[in-house]
């Protein structure tokens, strides 16, 4: 086991853990922040994606020991206890989910962008959210909440 | 798909490293972005019982020579994401512009905001594009152990598919690349989804009066290869050598097919 100190969605977690657990799986099953989902669990699927230290990472594809010190942010802090996230606001207006199993990560992916405040481009946006798969959408949804949100045309 | 049980070492120095890499030996294993190792660990293709993380050392640099004008492009301090380099695309700094140009198609933002230079190349993926970008760039490894220093051109460094002529308890700190003066490089690939593995791709290099060029072939042969001579003979000369596998995405033939149309395309450009 190895100790673990993390800041998870403003939160200090201190936890001890074996070093071949996944930061999602201890987001999941130690922190019990289950907004995060596991698809493929190999880096494929971007269910899992959340914020390290501001940008987005598959969060199957780190150990949680590598965390120790960082910034963790999963979909729970988008909103916090209040309104919904502008991000999640365009999701609403424009159906960009159905089933909601890769919603999370969607959103985590663009969350770094959103962080960034910078001018962005429908490149940038398409390009954030390629490596995201979902199988219901088709992706029309996604894309047009994306450029809504950002106010990309 | 969850690892078997390692050891983790996290070192707070090179020197820390490599000892940790000369005492587990064949069992140790260095972890650096991790984008294509914990894949191979989730599915227990990989079963290091000793993993030494070196993403808080300050390795994974890249050198350009000759050095780009404002100086190296990156510096130290902590490995160089992938992200972080394709980023700097925007600056057009010679040297990181090369490298921009094949990190596009490196997967996507989510890993190359993890995923390193110098990893990939030493995962030798043959299918990836930094190792042929680095045989492409005559890239030489910086490799220390305890038992010394040493350089590994690229060209000796890939073996074989995700074998490398790297020691178990070796530890590359740093990649050369070279630019010959004012030649042009371009990167292009085909893949069944931007960001996937590219069924086949090159990087094509030509001089400034264009009678020479270069062309790295990846994703078409268990290593990347690299070949040099007038424009005009390259995209064949690349078929022939290419020596692809076929699998569920594409069969050899077209894999070669893509070999020839690919390097025609990128060195007409």
């Amino acid at each position: 086991m190895t100790a673990l100190a993390v800041e998870l969605n403003g939160r200090l977690v201190r936890a001890d853990v074996p070093p071949r657990l996944t930061l999602a799986d201890f987001i999941r099953d130690h922190a019990h922040l289950t907004g995060t989902h596991l698809g493929c669990e190999h880096g494929v699927c971007g269910a899992c994606t959340v914020l390290l230290d501001g940008v987005a990472v598959r969060s199957c594809l780190l150990f949680a020991v590598q965390a120790g010190g960082s910034r963790v942010t999963t979909v729970e802090a988008l909103a916090g206890d209040g309104d919904l996230h502008p991000l999640q606001a365009a999701f609403h207006r424009h159906h960009a989910l159905q089933c909601g199993f890769c919603t999370p990560g969607f959103l985590m992916a663009l969350a770094e962008l959103w962080e960034r405040r910078g001018e962005v481009t429908r490149e940038e946006l398409d390009s954030a959210i390629a490596g995201q798969l979902c199988r219901c959408t088709g992706y029309a949804g996604i894309v047009a909440a994306a450029r809504d949100a950002f106010g990309v045309g | 798909m969850k690892a078997a049980p390692f050891e983790y070492l996290r070192p707070e120095s090179v020197e820390e490293a490599l000892e940790a890499l000369a005492r587990a030996g064949e069992d140790g294993k260095v972890l650096a972005g991790g984008q294509s190792l914990v894949p191979l660990m989730a599915m227990r293709l990989a079963r290091p019982a000793v993993v030494v993380d070196v993403n808080r050392l300050p390795l994974d640099r890249v050198i350009f020579s000759p050095s780009p004008p404002e100086g190296e492009g990156q510096g130290g301090g902590a490995v160089i994401r992938i992200e972080a380099v394709a980023r700097q695309r925007a600056a057009e700094r010679s040297g990181v512009a090369e490298l921009a140009e094949a990190l596009r198609w490196v997967a996507h933002p989510p890993i190359r905001n993890r995923g390193t230079v110098v990893g990939s190349v030493c995962h030798a993926d043959p299918a990836a594009e930094l190792p042929a970008l680095a045989l492409a760039l005559d890239g030489v490894l910086e490799v220390r152990s305890l038992r010394g220093a040493r350089e590994v051109p690229v060209s000796e460094l890939l073996v074989g598919p995700l074998m490398t002529s790297l020691a178990a308890d070796e530890l590359a700190l740093a990649l050369r690349l070279r630019l010959p003066e004012g030649w042009r490089w371009r990167v292009l690939e085909v893949a069944r989804r931007q960001g996937d593995f590219a069924l086949a791709g090159v990087v094509a290099g030509s001089a400034p009066d264009g009678s020479w060029a270069r062309l790295a072939v990846f994703g078409a042969a268990p290593r990347p290869y690299v070949i040099d001579g007038p424009a005009e003979d390259l995209p064949a000369r690349a078929a022939e050598m290419a020596d692809p596998a076929s699998d569920i995405h594409a069969d050899a033939a077209f894999r070669r097919h893509l070999v020839g149309v690919l390097a025609r395309r990128a060195l007409a450009a």
